[in-house]
């Protein structure tokens, strides 16, 4: 079952000199098994959207269905919703506290109602999942370990309860290059598997290469809903609207002023090598 | 926990007594917790055990004082004895850890803790008889006041405090008490 | 938490918000004083009318200016029937085991309910009027005559304005913790004490970790550009205060004094 979000408006501090207006009537529905990237500049309300559809903040106004059911609603039991969506927010090594690796990732399952074997197959099945071996750092303390380290560790926190959706807010904001493009493989493999991702970033580069849907969001409204080809094409669109171009992107208008005749709907490296190829006749440099 | 500079100790208590203030917001937030956790004091004992005795003791005194300027709570007329409180428990705080050396830390922080909180409870009632209630305060209201009601803090404190200081210690934050002579400690 | 709290300075034109920092800090301890000497009904109701000015004048709408009192409404109710019914006197209306209810003891309940009030509302409309790096740095020059006992004030005004400068990415960062453990299934609704002491472990940890790395980078920042200490730096040339300000502490004064003799 999708995500609904049908008109929702989030103010702050309503009433106050501090009052405003962060979502502004959004409706949008996530199917399942799609990767969607949510695109903005910093302030427009995606960070507010994605924590409303988490189930973590209250809208003013407007709902959220989640496998036919409010997700707001007073009677609904957020447990499901924490076991069916899991959050990773900006920097989530922050979250880690447990003495041991285990203990920590083990947290989000301490009212599954799963056995004590389940429990340590699911951290098993999390932290492999991340890239570690169980056996080298179950019992290390988190603390210890290396900034990146902790990072996998805390994402694997997130997928130990084995959310449907998966939503990610900024995931890739200080990973270095090498660091980015494992963790990227490693959420679209998740995606393959069956997993909802909804991914929030201002860096339209990496949301144009793994994302196949992009929402595209200013002064919390909803403003493009589409796939990254379609919106990328339109590169006076997202001058205007001062969001950052491509590289792939800009690359393929200079390519065509130069000449070359190759499509605009360019959302990435692959797609951009891909045409600069079909242009050139095919020929395999 | 003495090789650390100056510096490094002002901005940690700077640190501290931000969280004098953010901490009781927090928890706020989460019905009737302020009241009996005694969020506040967890900053202040912190501060004392791993910056030293003058540390904790500005701690203690800024902290509940810098929370009242910025947003009122706690309430003026309850501020001095709780600044007297919590200036005792950093200043045992620091001042016991530099005195107990028993090869463990835990052992160490469990010691001074333990000094510290009694010793700020005592005094608390002390001055509270003696100086703010001016007669209307008996015994009975400061056992009532600070054992029975502060309880869970008290052992939210005992417990907490020891894993901060492991994890602080764990992330390299802080230095290492016995560095090499204890290595059976983690 | 982009929500409004109570008691954040709230940028504004008023005379309060243009009176000198220094001014309404001192004059704010002088009403403390004055409340607490007050004693009698003529006396709170000067206050009142101090108070109420104030709120008039500060340019705050009325709800942001009162919510330091209405917030702690259950406080107030407590601190009133503690003082109604254990005050120890002889002609009780009602007595039972420790608790006795009586005319003087109702009307001290009211007083020191009263007085908590005022101060409470002051307070807020000080801190709502006045930006947090100026309260700092009229707390410094309160302290600046302990120079004279060796106490270094200038590294202990360094150490008040750095604590408020990490407020606002404190309050953020613990935000962010607190969402991150309860999307990942934390509770804090149990009903009982002791799972509800456990389920604050997953917030304290993480807060003071991420607290605790700020200050160590923030530290070493300060140190590799030569920090070492306050004392000596060039220090900012203090402004000697206003007439409005020296106006402002001699109202306060009258007032003071005007509660001593009531």
């Amino acid at each position: 079952m999708p995500i609904t979000v049908t008109n929702l408006t989030c103010v702050y501090g309503a009433g106050t000199p501090f009052e405003t207006t962060a979502l502004r009537d959004v409706s949008v529905t996530v199917e399942n098994g799609s990767f969607v990237g949510i695109l903005g500049r910093t302030g427009c309300g995606k960070s507010t959207l994605i924590q409303v559809m988490a189930g973590l903040l209250t809208p003013t106004a407007g709902t959220v269905i989640l496998d036919g059911q409010d997700i707001h609603a007073r009677r609904y039991d957020r447990s499901i919703l924490r076991r069916k969506v899991g959050i990773v927010f900006q920097y989530p090594e922050c979250q880690l506290f447990e003495t041991t690796v285990e203990k920590d990732v083990a947290f989000g399952l301490k009212h599954s109602g799963l056995s004590a074997a389940e429990k340590q197959a699911r951290v098993r099945w999390a932290l492999e999942t991340v890239g570690f071996s169980f056996e080298k750092v179950h019992d290390q303390p988190p603390m210890g370990l290396s900034g990146g380290e902790k990072r996998r560790v805390a994402i694997a926190g997130v997928l130990a309860t084995k959310p449907e959706y998966l939503i990610l807010d900024e995931p890739i904001a200080g990973l270095d290059p090498l660091g980015r493009e494992a963790f990227l493989q490693l959420i679209t493999e998740l995606n393959r598997g069956g997993m909802t991702i909804l991914m929030v970033s201002h860096n339209a580069d990496c949301l144009g290469a793994y994302a196949r849907r992009l929402l595209v969001l200013e002064d919390g409204q909803l403003v493009r809903d589409g796939t990254p080809e379609e919106i990328y094409a339109d590169l006076d669109w997202m001058r205007a609207h001062r969001l950052g171009v491509p590289q792939s992107r800009t690359a393929a208008a200079l390519l065509k002023q130069g000449g070359l005749d190759i499509p605009q709907d360019i959302a990435s490296y692959d797609a951009l090598l891909a045409a600069v190829l079909r242009a050139k006749g095919g020929a395999r440099p | 926990m003495q090789t650390m500079s100056t510096v490094k100790k002002s901005i940690i208590t700077a640190v501290c007594i931000a969280l004098c203030y953010v901490l009781p917001l927090l928890f706020h937030g989460i019905q009737g917790a302020g009241q009996i956790f005694c969020p506040m004091h967890i900053p202040v004992f912190l501060c004392g055990l791993v910056c030293g005795w003058q540390f904790g003791l500005l701690c203690g005194l800024a902290g509940p004082a810098l929370s009242s300027a910025l947003c009122g709570m706690p309430p003026v007329s309850i501020l001095p004895s709780m600044m007297i409180e919590l200036a005792v428990y950093g200043l045992i705080a620091g001042l016991m850890m530099r005195c107990v050396r028993t090869r463990h830390v835990y052992a160490d922080l469990y010691i001074s803790l333990i000094v510290a909180i009694v010793a700020g409870r005592v005094v608390n009632g002390l001055v509270n008889a003696l100086i703010f209630a001016r007669g209307s305060y008996s015994m009975a209201t400061w056992v009532a006041g600070s054992v029975v009601k502060s309880w869970p803090g008290t052992v939210i404190q005992l417990v907490f405090i020891p894993s901060i200081v492991f994890a602080l210690m764990k992330a390299r934050l802080i230095p290492e008490r016995y560095p090499k002579e204890v290595p059976a400690d983690d | 938490m982009r929500e409004h709290l109570t008691g954040q300075f709230t940028p504004g034109t008023s005379i309060l918000h243009r009176l000198d920092a220094r001014a309404k800090f001192f004059g704010f301890l002088i009403l403390i004083a004055a409340t607490v000497c007050t004693d009698a009904w003529p006396g709170y109701a000067l206050l009142l009318a101090v108070t109420a000015a104030v709120v008039a004048i500060c340019g705050l709408p009325l709800r942001t200016a009162l919510a330091s009192v209405a917030r702690m409404g259950w406080f107030f109710l407590l601190i009133f029937v503690m003082n109604a019914l254990f005050f120890a006197t002889d002609d009780a209306i009602w007595h039972w085991w420790i608790l006795t209810l009586s005319v003087p003891g109702i009307v001290q309940g009211a007083q020191v309910t009263a007085r908590l009030a005022l101060i409470l509302v002051m307070s807020n409309v000080l801190t709502c009027t006045t930006p947090p790096l100026e309260i700092t740095g009229a707390i410094q020059t309160l302290l600046s005559p302990l120079r004279l006992v060796r106490l270094p004030v200038e590294d202990i005004a360094m150490i008040l304005s750095v604590a408020v400068q990490f407020i606002p990415t404190l309050l953020e960062e613990t935000d962010t913790i607190r969402k991150a453990q309860i999307a990942r299934g934390a509770r804090f609704e149990s009903r009982r004490l002791h799972e509800r002491a456990q389920a604050m472990l997953p917030l304290i940890v993480p807060i003071f970790l991420s607290a605790f790395k700020r200050a160590d980078e923030l530290a070493m920042a300060m140190e590799a550009r030569g920090y070492r200490g306050a004392r000596g730096r060039t220090r900012k040339k203090s402004v000697p205060l206003p007439l409005s300000g020296w106006g402002a502490l001699a109202l306060c004064a009258i007032v003071c004094a005007a509660e001593i003799l009531l």
